[in-house]
């Protein structure tokens, strides 16, 4: 007869498997169908694991479904909790000083602050057909193919050191008007500042002089 | 009687913690009373501590490797050089005096672990998220990001002792007294929280107090009516030159647990020496 192991050696090392959690989902649109443990949908093809919080989230209705989505381009398939997310950092970016910006090599657009003239020089990289020139290791540039409305606005709120609460004064350029060459605000008379912009180019940086 | 802050760091392949200790020691620095502003180190390697522009800000520097990461926490009794701690996360800020905080826990308390947080509006947090482990096995909302306690105390002594024991032996304790929601990972809290519970200790240690106040941004606990992944996709983080910190349009008077630790760049870091350096 089999000898049973004793119950306390059993249970100081059972170790319990965690579950596994899987969305089911239309490889058309993205739509997530379901979500649930692994046994749930054995028949199903279009089926990816996802993290166990998201999916007792969804379960218990803190996550809508209908709000979830997989994203095909991403490798790793997670789930994109919402559509159409605007994260803050693109309506809002503060444009980073040069100073602490060593990972931005090749800024899009490049303000400076010169403070004895107490101007501000708004200039696009030759890249983008504007005037600011890169760092010699990038020559010759080749000029980006860009397609985009040239009356587009781009507004430069001026704010407290690190405080867009606090706003000193807005200023705005059409892109159009950095095409070849570079636009200067002057008058702009503040011991620390900072700009925010809604961000049109990924790589923005300001130099205080 | 010897009061100061212990924070306890290692090494990690992605995030600098000795950064995120050093910012929270400069903000001890700026914001704390003499004789409240005492900070010791705990730290795998200090050979990077003296690369720091300040590393006085850290009054004692204790090398020691026996565990990883937060784990480390666990020792905080027999770590701190202090008669009385408080044991901090790293990824934390000051903003504020909270010497009379201190003052009361010396007066009234041997052992005492924060049990509420709040969002950054100032509201307590009722949502449990990431607290399902301790919903549904009963457990105190203990959480050892602040935790307080005197060298000298039995209590605080066999409190840790029996958290360490649960730390190293996670499953066995899981399998007893967790069973109703296994943890993925039996961390610092739980282990806190149920070596309180287990010891029947709960009503001394963690009565209902208004402080301390910490503002605590997991992004799923912000009461907003959205699902969040990361808080800084909705609100900003703004510290100013003064190191006063605003969340959104929020100024912050309580420490704020900032969670995401690339907050803490090159640049808040020069502010916040610039601040230590002017007083």
């Amino acid at each position: 007869m089999e000898k049973l192991m004793d119950f306390d050696e059993w249970l100081a090392n059972y170790k319990p498997q965690d579950p596994e959690y899987f969305a089911v989902f239309d490889p058309q649109t993205g739509e997530v169908k379901s979500v649930g443990p692994k046994h749930a949908f054995e028949n199903e093809k279009n089926k990816i694991l996802i993290d166990r919080e998201i999916a007792e989230a969804i379960i218990e209705g803190n996550i809508k479904i209908g709000s979830c989505v997989i994203d095909p381009t991403a490798n790793s398939l997670e789930i994109a909790e919402v559509k159409n997310i605007h994260k803050i950092d693109d309506v809002l970016h503060r444009i980073q000083d040069v100073a602490y910006a060593a990972d931005i090599e090749k800024p899009d657009l490049y303000i400076s602050y010169d403070a004895n003239q107490k101007t501000l020089t708004v200039e696009l990289s030759e890249e983008l057909e504007g005037t600011k020139k890169l760092p010699e290791k990038f020559q010759p540039v080749k000029p980006k193919k860009v397609v985009w409305d040239g009356d587009t606005e781009m507004d430069f709120l001026i704010t407290e050191y690190n405080d867009p609460n606090v706003l000193f004064e807005m200023i705005s350029v059409k892109i159009n008007e950095l095409k070849g060459s570079s636009v200067t605000f002057e008058n702009i008379d503040y011991s620390r500042f900072s700009v925010y912009t809604r961000r049109i180019f990924k790589n923005c940086v300001i130099e205080y002089k | 009687m010897k009061f100061g802050y212990l924070l306890v760091v290692s090494t990690h392949d992605t995030v600098d913690y000795l950064k995120l200790a050093y910012a929270l020691a400069l903000s001890i620095k700026n914001t704390q009373k003499t004789g409240y502003d005492q900070v010791a180190l705990v730290i795998d390697d200090k050979t990077p501590v003296g690369e720091l522009a300040s590393s006085w800000v850290f009054d004692h520097v204790i090398e020691w490797n026996q565990e990883t990461y937060w784990d480390g926490r666990s020792w905080m009794d027999q770590l701190s050089p202090f008669d009385a701690t408080v044991c901090l996360d790293v990824d934390m800020l000051f903003t504020r005096d909270y010497s009379h905080w201190i003052d009361y826990f010396l007066e009234n308390c041997e052992l005492y672990v924060a049990n509420k947080s709040y969002t950054y509006r100032g509201e307590v947090v009722t949502d449990l998220h990431y607290r399902k482990a301790f919903i549904r096995n009963n457990l105190p909302n203990l959480y050892s990001m602040y935790t307080f306690f005197k060298k000298d105390s039995e209590m605080a002594k066999d409190f840790f002792e029996l958290g360490r024991h649960i730390i190293k032996n996670p499953v066995e304790f899981s399998n007893l007294f967790l069973t109703n929601y296994k943890p993925r990972v039996v961390g610092t809290d739980e282990a806190f929280a149920l070596s309180a519970k287990i010891l029947d200790i709960v009503n001394d240690i963690a009565y209902p107090l208004e402080f301390p106040k910490v503002v605590h941004m997991k992004p799923m606990i912000q009461n907003w009516p959205w699902p969040a992944e990361a808080w800084s996709d909705h609100i900003g983080f703004y510290i100013n030159k003064k190191g006063e910190v605003k969340l959104g349009n929020f100024q912050q008077h309580s420490i704020v647990h900032y969670v995401e630790k690339d907050k803490i760049n090159n640049e808040v870091i020069h502010i916040l020496e610039e601040i230590s350096w002017k007083n």
